[in-house]
């Protein structure tokens, strides 16, 4: 027992010594969290919750027009525009991300079945986000049809005003309050942007171990100290432990800090807050596998690597491709179908999914059994291997 | 204390032997400089003693203090502790991972710490430290576990005279102190310094092992010649013939003669007077371990 303690407390100190092993640990994946959280943010979100920027020129200056436009949020309201050039010169300028061009003879189409010809264009900025646009022509499309609605059915509101009958307004018309929109939950949180994003960064981090990991055990090696350890008897058993539980608790102090930025700085900055009403044995449990396969992988690194150049650019191009496979930088539901079933080929997907179903779906341990038993499967492989590949040591 | 017997290795099939048949015993209390030029075998023949190889023919037998833990301890050529942590830290970690503890563990570290006159530098990162003072931090964790058996792999590499002679003077303490030391090196005189017998080696062969004595007493003794000026080539011819002048010899205007048994000394250099060679200098005595080595390999230790 005294040798293990020995080599955890060496581990940890000379951890504690790494300014630049800390940075990527735990620095870089708090701030990949508070960049991507804001970035993701409207991805995620049902309602589109930037203001878009926009002008309008009307042309067909009629009530129906005039009302059309209040029915939609209000435009960049201090700028005169005195043409359609005006409304384009702005798009061009960056200064608004759409323009609204209403022409003559809209009033006259709403009550024109027949007429095919477009007499509302939504004219977009390219760099504007899609989400938004989207959300902006669905609100023209809403109160153009409500409009036309409206002017079809005006001979049946006058018989019924004359037969003294009530008449609905356009709001009651549409319907939009009978139609609810939910997420299944049970018992978890909506995925939001930090829901997605602290999990995701934080499997992230936690395969960066391979980086302080496999370099330090390759030092190890190169100086000779590896070697010492073995003529003194220490077991490689012992030596292994040595990297594991230390390895660990940096995994589980990058979990704790990793859920407190998102609970406590994302919404400084106006993003959600990471919802933490989870059953917190399957939350430890998914952390857990998740540091025990990055640990396994990163010693399987290092028991093959000769050299740390080698360690670090396997170890760290491979966690780059893991990730990019695995939904971490770019979220699995933005991926086509394809790609989706192909993040199955990275662990960190095998993880992420598991964080995902304690925050989300609000899993228990009964529900990610089978993430826990593909993450520690592996775990299981590298550490063999690499006891295998260092038995001669 | 230590036996080897026919000891064989290679590191891969289609490699020659690394150490090839390999026999000598070790005796309690005794430093055996092993002496060899780079790639003779001598850091792999440390290995296969120190348990990190297993030979593939042939046995080694230690002593019960030497099997037991830390009772032996290998200090490789190479810087092989934690350049993070500080000189006691190492220290202390060495100690732990040989299951020592407390006070023992403390007494111990502190003993290292003074015998490698490391003291002032113990709070000091040994990142921080000189080239000599890692050598003594390598091999003050050697000495933490108090091993009876060091094996010291070119220990004084790389240090500066100062630290040089201050390790040559700790491993003649060793000794004092009852323990046992294989100290290699390929440098001739620190082997010659301190140990009380030689072995030599060369393309994994021990081509020699015994007392000091006894093995320089196994080569010539040897003259060595200032004359006052340039051979003339008959002359050389002559005494190369006949006198037994090594050809090339003359570095630095120096001329090497190895005298052979029997023959007295002065009779080379009448025979050099008679050639009309003026001797200005001349040393004859003891041969030293570099002749032995020359002797027994046919080229220098430093080739």
């Amino acid at each position: 027992m005294r040798p293990l303690l020995a080599v955890i407390q060496k581990e940890l100190r000379a951890m504690s010594r790494d300014l630049h092993g800390l940075l990527v640990l735990f620095v870089m994946p708090a701030v990949f969290i508070l960049i991507m959280s804001m970035a993701l943010r409207d991805t995620f979100a049902l309602r589109v919750s930037e203001k878009v920027r926009w002008q309008v020129w009307d042309a067909d200056h009629t009530a129906d027009s005039a009302k059309l436009v209040t029915q939609l949020p209000p435009p960049e309201a201090s700028v005169v525009v005195r043409g359609p050039a005006d409304v384009e010169r702005a798009l061009a300028r960056g200064g608004i991300q759409v323009g609204l061009l209403i022409d003559q003879g809209y009033s006259a189409s709403l009550a024109d079945l027949e007429s095919a010809r477009a007499v509302v264009t939504v004219l977009a900025e390219p760099g504007m986000p899609p989400a938004l646009l989207a959300a902006f022509r669905a609100e023209v499309q809403r109160a153009v049809t409500m409009q036309r609605a409206a002017k079809l059915l005006e001979p049946v509101r006058a018989m019924a005003q004359e037969d003294h009958r009530p008449w609905p307004t356009l709001e009651q018309m549409a319907g939009s309050g009978l139609v609810a929109m939910k997420f299944h939950r049970g018992a978890g949180a909506e995925l939001t942007a930090v829901q997605q994003c602290v999990p995701a960064w934080l499997v992230f981090a936690m395969f960066f171990v391979v980086i302080p990991l496999s370099t330090i055990f390759i030092q190890e090696k190169q100086q000779g100290t590896l070697p010492r350890l073995r003529s003194l008897r220490v077991p490689m058993a012992t030596l292994l432990a040595g990297k594991v539980i230390p390895f660990y608790l940096v995994n589980l102090g990058q979990t704790a800090l990793m859920l407190l930025v998102g609970r406590f700085v994302v919404p400084l900055l106006g993003g959600d807050t990471l919802w933490l009403d989870v059953d917190w044995l399957a939350l430890w449990a998914v952390a857990t596998a998740v540091s025990l396969a990055a640990i396994g992988f990163a010693l399987a690194i290092a028991a093959v690597a000769r050299t740390t150049e080698q360690a670090t650019t396997v170890g760290g191009v491979a966690n780059i491709i893991f990730g990019a496979l695995g939904g971490v930088m770019v979220p699995k539901l933005v991926m086509p179908l394809a790609m989706q079933k192909a993040t199955w080929l990275s662990p960190m997907a095998w993880g992420l999914n598991g964080f995902i179903d304690v925050f989300v779906r609000g899993a228990h341990l009964g529900g990610i059994l089978g993430p826990l038993a593909l993450l520690l499967g592996i775990a299981g492989l590298c550490l063999v291997f690499a006891g295998w590949r260092l038995r001669e040591l | 204390m230590l036996k080897l017997h026919d000891l064989r290795f290679r590191y891969t099939a289609a490699d020659p032997w690394a150490v090839d048949e390999v026999s000598f015993e070790l005796r309690r209390g005794e430093v055996l400089g092993l002496l060899g030029p780079n790639g003779a075998g001598k850091t792999t023949l440390m290995a296969l003693i120190s348990g990190l190889r297993r030979p593939q023919q042939g046995e080694i037998r230690r002593a019960p203090e030497v099997a037991a833990r830390g009772g032996f301890a290998l200090v490789p050529q190479d810087h092989a502790f934690y350049p993070m942590l500080t000189c006691r830290e190492n220290l202390e970690f060495f100690a732990g991972v040989l299951g020592l503890g407390g006070s023992t563990r403390r007494e111990r570290v502190d003993a290292a710490i003074a015998v490698a006159g490391l003291g002032a530098v113990a709070r000091q990162r040994a990142s921080q430290c000189s080239g000599g003072l890692k050598r003594r931090l390598n091999l003050a964790i050697g000495l933490v576990g108090d091993p009876q058996l060091l094996l010291l792999d070119e220990p004084t590499v790389g240090v500066d005279p100062q630290s040089r002679a201050f390790l040559l003077e700790t491993v003649r303490n060793l000794r004092t102190r009852g323990k046992t030391v294989v100290y290699t090196s390929h440098y001739m005189e620190e082997v010659q310094a301190v140990s009380d017998r030689v072995a030599i080696m060369d393309h994994g062969r021990l081509l020699c092992c015994g007392a000091l004595d006894a093995v320089l007493a196994e080569s010539n003794p040897r003259l060595l010649v200032r004359p006052a000026g340039p051979l003339a080539g008959p002359v050389r011819a002559a005494l190369i013939a006949g006198w037994g002048l090594e050809p090339g010899g003359g570095d630095g205007g120096w001329l090497s003669f190895a005298v052979p048994a029997g023959r007295p000394v002065e009779a080379v250099l009448a025979e050099l007077r008679n050639q009309g060679v003026s001797v200005i200098r001349f040393v004859y005595g003891n041969n030293n371990l570099e002749d032995v080595f020359l002797k027994l390999t046919h080229r220098s230790l430093r080739d």
